[in-house]
């Protein structure tokens, strides 16, 4: 038949009723008139139905409670994360701090970092005074080069 | 009387207010229905379990925001199935993909449900069991979608409307992959004398 192309693409709503109401009279027509279609109905059906043999488990008892302990433990996992973030970066902070502040104990070479020409100054007099070396001394000196000369010269 | 959408309204509104009750009554009533689409995909007691208590605690999570513009069940169902396939994906809980799975020690609630006259008589027990075995090799002929499509609208009994809106996917879409899916089905079962 002309149409059976075009309802057999609706078979398989028809079986599942999801077709409008129209639809479903004209396929419930058609069938009536046509046997090949009225036979493929019949296979899909009975493919349909051969499938269904087996039913899905039914659930066992509410999952309410596990789901309520699963919710509680998530909730208090992320509380302690909450808790535990300040107290990460503190303690992040104090490694810093210490490996900081280790570094400049142990550094075998003294640092300064002047910018003041008498300071400077002041700083290698004492040096020449109490006999220290000036070679343990880091100086990172920002002034003119005649100033550095003359001072440098001068111990 | 309330109908199912201002029934689900008015849980959801609960919930986000912060009531457990509503959230333990929406647990209740879609829990069923939730393990059995995850059984689908999970083939697994336990692990269907573990996701459906997931989805669960999503919902709690994010239900502020659930704006409301599709109905909370597709939502819902929408979170259920994409948690199904990331654990299909990761492969935990499933070798392969085994719709009618049977035997296992983990699945015995699972084969408690199968059909009662399977259980009465050896012969038909032993049938019963063959062309599960060939029903699941025909499903194993689906590509994914065609076997989603298929779980949800065959096993769980949704609309296609409601099928489009769960996969996010066009009606014309779930129609194209039911009728693939139906026809592959028919075709293999044909061919295995069945």
């Amino acid at each position: 038949m002309k149409n059976c192309r075009k309802i057999k693409n609706k078979l398989v709503d028809f079986y599942y009723k999801e077709l409008a109401e129209e639809d479903t009279a004209d396929v419930a027509a058609h069938i009536k008139n046509c046997p090949v279609c009225a036979i493929e109905l019949k296979v899909i059906s009975s493919v349909l139905e051969k499938i269904s043999i087996i039913k899905r488990p039914k659930l066992p008892g509410s999952l309410y409670p596990l789901i309520k302990a699963g919710l509680e433990k998530r909730i208090s996992s992320l509380a302690f994360k909450i808790w535990r973030a300040p107290f990460a970066v503190s303690f992040g902070l104090l490694i810093i701090l210490s490996v900081f502040s280790n570094n400049q104990n142990i550094s075998p070479v003294r640092k300064i970092e002047v910018c003041d020409e008498l300071l400077v100054s002041i700083a290698l007099r004492e040096c020449c005074k109490n006999n220290v070396k000036t070679e343990s001394l880091n100086l990172n000196i920002l002034s003119d080069d005649v100033f550095l000369d003359e001072n440098i010269r001068g111990l | 009387m309330i109908d199912k959408k201002d029934e689900d309204g008015l849980l959801v509104e609960g919930l986000r207010a912060g009531e457990e009750s509503a959230f333990r009554l929406l647990v209740e009533k879609y829990q069923t229905r939730a393990f059995s689409v995850a059984f689908g995909y999970i083939k697994d007691v336990e692990g269907a379990k573990d996701v459906v208590q997931e989805s669960f605690i999503r919902i709690y999570e994010k239900i502020k925001s659930f704006k409301g513009d599709s109905k909370f069940y597709t939502w819902y169902y929408r979170i259920l199935v994409n948690l199904c396939m990331d654990a299909m994906r990761k492969g935990k809980r499933t070798a392969a993909f085994s719709i009618f799975m049977v035997g296992e020690s983990r699945n015995k609630e699972y084969n408690l449900n199968i059909r009662e006259s399977e259980k009465e008589e050896p012969e038909k027990k032993y049938a019963a069991k063959v062309l599960s075995k060939k029903i699941e090799n025909g499903l194993d002929q689906l590509s994914v979608r065609e076997k989603q499509v298929f779980e949800l609208k065959h096993y769980q009994g949704f609309r296609i409307r409601e099928v489009a809106d769960i996969m996010e996917i066009k009606e014309g879409t779930v129609r194209t992959l039911l009728h693939r899916a139906v026809h592959k089905l028919k075709k293999f079962l044909k061919d295995g004398g069945l």
